[in-house]
């Protein structure tokens, strides 16, 4: 919102500071000035005033405020009117069906005016505010909404309808159907929870939103009936939301506007009419106000203040707390009791309701520069709420890879649902109101996003590339989490209750690299963690991936994840090698802590074999039976693949595979002879399992 | 005498020698114990007292004299090898065969570090789901359906009462509902999203949230902690200034800016010439939100506060455009 330095002078003696001052003076109690700009002979600040505070969206909130940081009085005016002719009762009744969504409506009668540009001054006024002077009736509406922040409205009573000669305006929800063309010119399709402003016959104005076309004041307007009213803040924000029209009128009704404020600003713009486009003001304001709202009375424990504060007791003593109040217009009401004062709170600020409000007032004008700064106990939880495993866990694998030449991304978790399908994600979570196509599913794999990385980079001429990221991926749960309010909640990632699987996952890709280089990478990352994952031949691989060049990672028989090539269909990236992982899983077998074996004591023996094989076994294979021969099993240290061969010197169809076996026994040496037979044993069953014949 | 050509032998020979290996042979054949030197003091015993204390002090006096030689040859080897060794010489100024190297994202590296010092205040790290209940992400934290304080932050929305959480706020709901009591010091960090794009907003960004329940917590606690935090991530003689706000579920609120670290508080671009720099929310919880969570707001007290990860870390290294953040360009990886 923007206030005119000019017309705050006049509200408040200011005169001996400069605007630099004002701003720092507004903004150090919360009113936080954005920016600063000269207007002619004007300056002109730009608040930033928080939803709380509605009492501070005009001139007289601003001055309010600056009066009681200079402890001064605002010196604000009781506006008269020059009242002739009859009443305005003769010619306009009001009839307000909506009770709660409208609990005053006040209206006067102006006739005879005429509708000419407005003078200068108020012209150059409302430019200075960023609005756009319309003509003289409508500019004064205007320009007392900034001034006292009531919204107003003026009709052109001649279109109204008069079924007994005079006017009844009925304060009512619209009618199933109900249309009406709003001064913007756009038709508005109304629904019952819309509150209007009709006649007798139809609906005149969307109340407290917009006016309507077919009352609106123009050229030709003589007489007029200009409403100054109190709508509830809720049915006015749920019409401009609906309908996605924010207006300075409705900005003001959604935070909260003054009920006993009403008159004052009707009399002012009233006055303010006749004085520059002429007319007669009937006698009497039409005033319908059933239920006077009084202003509440809230106590405050200077204890309190005083514990949660922080603050000095010099700063706050009852006498001082007293006056700083009362400058903000809140007055004491006595005590409640020995320990609390009791203040009552002006209508125009519906944000203090209770204690803590009180408590923060004082401490936003007593300023936060008196509370110490102080560093007390640092005492946790007792309970183990927290997941250290996991932030271990990720620590470490972001490090780990990082330091074998990974370079850590961050995607957006939402991508375009047209992708994913690509990627064989048939049925993503879809955000209701996405940004874009591009920004509508949430993923459910961080390597579309990866991929995008890749492209990106290539573009700008990277070579062998390789990236990770961790995220959450989401995934619908079957059954939806319930309304939460059970104490039964864990911190983990995973919340019982959420909406939706929301998973941990590692993913990372190789530019145009070996699978091989990939999968030693991974080795090493499990070398690290410590939990034991097996690479097996895929049984559930994902579509993206090659089926021949693929395998998947295994944990107790549970598949935690993938690695291999791209599928060939992804043609850009045919040469890059992918791998996933998820965290979630994992987790629970990783970093555990280990108990130190003892230093082997006696020396081992190592024997190599170079198998001959049909080119479809695989090396696991032969692991898995030198793994799975029983008398080996007691003193098997190691076994692993050193070399394979294809080639000149081994029959078409046949490769060798060379395997080297460490072998020890814990608690004495070894003996050639003894081993001798065993290795042969092994042998034996190597051919005949795999119908493997020694290389020689 | 036989003494004295033993003595010129071993000049001459010690002058020539031209190896390790030779110079211990030499030594062996002069000083051995089968050495020229003592075989002259062999049948010594045979001689008169005088002839025998002669004779001794003399072959003394030549095993010095070769012991001095082999030094000296010592040394001449040495200085030739030395020689060789240089002449050997590879060029030091062409690259070294890198091992390559990663890099972990601008914005773990800052979060890791503001988690690393709250660690040490007590903090406990949380996290909570990103997809969350309208109940946790607003309602909890006392904005009911039809506050204004819902168009502070434009929310995405995955059905109805579902959303992509706004803020890492609920995580403090989640954490209170979890214990039995307070104390707790908890710190999250996670993803946050928005419905909002354009060159200072971004739809997804990082928050770090802090939470501190306990008896008797004030304000002077909240600063004193967020003064600490503002020092250790940039400098020693930051200072912390705190301006009255407003957020729902924390009152009173206040925003922190601090002394600006580039002009040191004269004001330049940085800090739009004010001397203070923005960088984040905070307060004491709010009453209500303890009593929906169950504790007491009588007997505790707490406070709270909302780090913008982005925002620090465009400030730390002088990054001028949030977008960069997720494009994931090596070029700008690199650099961190
Ligand atoms: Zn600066």
């Amino acid at each position: 919102m923007h206030v005119s330095i000019q017309t705050l002078q006049k509200l408040v003696d200011i005169r001996n500071y400069s605007a630099e001052q004002i701003a720092e003076m507004l903004t150090m109690v919360g009113l936080e000035i954005e920016s600063q700009k000269s207007f002619e002979d004007d300056t002109i600040l730009e608040v930033s005033v928080t939803p709380n505070r509605s009492d501070a969206l005009s001139h007289y909130g601003i001055a309010r405020e600056l009066a009681a940081i200079l402890q001064t009085r605002a010196k604000f005016s009781t506006p008269t009117v020059k009242e002739l002719g009859g009443s305005s009762h003769d010619v306009a009744q009001v009839k307000i069906e909506a009770k709660k969504a409208c609990p005053r409506y006040a209206c006067r009668v102006i006739e005879g005016v005429e509708i000419k540009d407005s003078p200068e001054w108020l012209q150059k006024k409302l430019t200075s505010l960023g609005l756009k002077p319309i003509n003289n009736v409508v500019d004064v509406t205007n320009w007392v909404l900034f001034e006292r922040g009531q919204p107003l409205h003026a009709f052109d009573l001649n279109k109204l309808a008069k079924p007994n000669g005079r006017v009844l305006i009925q304060v009512r929800h619209a009618l199933e159907d109900e249309v009406l063309t709003t001064l913007d010119g756009e038709k508005r399709k109304l629904l019952p929870s819309d509150l209007v402003i009709a006649d007798a016959e139809k609906a005149l104005a969307l109340a407290g939103v917009m006016g309507g076309q077919n009352s609106e004041v123009d050229t030709s307007t003589k007489n007029i009936l200009l409403e100054s009213a109190y709508f509830a803040s809720t049915g006015i924000r749920k019409t401009a939301k609906r309908l996605q029209m924010s207006t300075d009128s409705s900005y003001r009704f959604e935070r909260g506007t003054d009920p006993n404020g009403v008159i004052l600003a009707l009399d002012r713009a009233a006055g303010l009419i006749q004085e520059i486009a002429g007319g007669k003001i009937r006698r009497g304001p039409v005033d319908v106000y059933p239920h006077i709202i009084e202003p509440i009375e809230v106590s405050l424990r200077p204890a309190r203040l005083a514990m949660l504060s922080a603050l000095p007791k010099s700063e706050i003593e009852p006498v001082k707390l007293r006056a700083l109040f009362l400058g903000l217009g809140i007055e004491t009401a006595g005590r409640a009791g020995h320990e609390a004062l009791k203040f009552r709170i002006p209508t125009y600020r519906p944000d203090i309701t209770e204690e803590i409000d009180l408590i923060e007032e004082a401490i936003r004008m007593i300023g936060f520069k008196h509370v110490p700064a102080e560093l007390t106990s640092h005492q946790s939880a007792k309970e183990n709420i927290i997941d250290l495993t996991l932030e271990k866990l990720e620590k470490e694998i972001k490090s780990f890879l990082s330091h074998l030449g990974f370079h850590e991304s961050i995607n957006y978790v939402f991508g375009s649902l047209s992708e994913y399908q690509k990627f064989g994600f048939e049925d993503p979570i879809r955000l209701q109101n996405p940004l874009g196509e591009e920004f509508s599913a949430l993923r459910q794999s961080l390597i579309p996003g990866l991929l995008s990385n890749i492209r990106l980079n290539q573009r700008h001429g990277a070579k062998k590339l390789a990236l990770f990221e961790t995220g959450v991926l989401f995934d619908s749960k079957n059954e939806q989490g319930s309304k939460p309010n059970s104490k039964s909640i864990s911190m983990t990632n995973m919340a019982p209750d959420a909406y939706a699987n929301e998973t941990l996952s590692l993913a990372g890709v190789m530019q145009d690299e070996d699978f091989y280089k990939l999968k030693g990478v991974l080795e090493s990352l499990f070398e690290r963690l410590r939990p034991s994952v097996c690479f097996k031949v895929p049984t559930n691989l994902p579509s993206y991936y090659h089926p021949g060049q693929s395998a998947e990672l295994l944990l107790n028989d549970e598949s935690v994840g993938f690695i291999g090539y791209l599928h060939p269909s992804f043609k850009e990236h045919a040469k890059d090698c992918i791998f996933e992982l998820n965290l979630d899983k994992i987790k629970p077998y990783c970093l555990k802590t280990v108990t130190m074996q003892p230093l082997p004591k006696f020396p081992g023996i190592e024997r190599d074999l170079a198998l001959i094989v049909d080119e479809d076994i695989l090396g696991g294979d032969i692991l898995e039976v030198v793994h799975a021969f029983e008398p080996i099993q007691k003193i098997l240290e190691d076994v692993s693949i050193f070399d394979v061969y294809q080639g000149k010197g081994i029959d078409k169809g046949k490769k060798s595979i060379a395997i080297s076996i460490a072998l020890r026994d814990k608690k004495r040496t070894l003996k050639e002879n003894e081993v001798q037979p065993i290795v042969d044993e092994l042998t034996e069953k190597l051919c005949k399992k795999l119908g493997a014949t020694i290389r020689g | 005498m036989q003494l004295e050509s033993i003595r010129s032998e071993a000049k001459l020979k010690f002058s020539k020698c031209k190896s390790r290996e030779e110079l211990e042979a030499l030594r062996v054949q002069f000083l051995g114990k089968k050495g020229s030197l003592a075989t002259m003091l062999k049948g010594m015993g045979a001689l008169e007292p005088e002839k025998r204390k002669k004779l001794g002090a003399e072959v003394n006096s030549a095993k010095s004299e070769v012991e001095a030689l082999i030094e000296k040859a010592k040394l001449k080897l040495a200085k030739k090898a030395e020689g060789k060794l240089l002449r050997e010489k590879i060029d030091i100024t062409l690259p070294g065969k890198n091992p390559a190297v990663g890099s972990l994202h601008p914005i773990t590296q800052t979060a890791n570090e503001i988690l690393e010092i709250l660690s040490h205040l007590g903090f406990d790290p949380v996290r909570g789901p990103e997809i969350e209940h309208d109940f946790y992400n607003f309602e909890a934290l006392n904005v009911p359906e039809d506050h204004p304080a819902r168009e502070m932050q434009d929310t995405f929305y995955i059905a109805p009462e579902v959303v992509l959480r706004t803020q890492t706020s609920p995580v403090q709901i989640r954490s209170m509902l979890a214990l039995e009591k307070p104390p707790m010091r908890v710190a999250c960090f996670g993803k946050v999203f928005r419905h909002d794009q354009d060159a200072t907003h971004s739809p997804m960004f990082h928050q770090i949230e802090i939470l501190c329940v306990d008896k008797g917590i004030s304000f002077a606690d909240l600063k004193g902690t967020l003064t600490l935090l503002v020092q250790r991530l940039f400098s020693q003689d930051s200072t912390v200034r705190l301006r009255p706000s407003f957020f729902p579920f924390t009152e009173p609120s206040a925003e922190v800016d601090m002394s600006c670290f580039s002009c040191k508080g004269k004001g330049c671009r940085l800090c739009k010439d004010t001397g203070w720099i923005e960088i984040l929310g905070c307060g004491l919880v709010h009453p209500s939100v303890l009593k929906t969570v169950g504790v007491d707001p009588e007997v505790y007290s707490g406070f709270a506060a909302g780090l913008g990860i982005e925002r620090i870390a465009m400030l730390r290294y002088g990054i001028p455009h949030i977008g960069l953040f997720y494009d994931n360009d090596l070029r700008f990886l690199k650099q961190f």
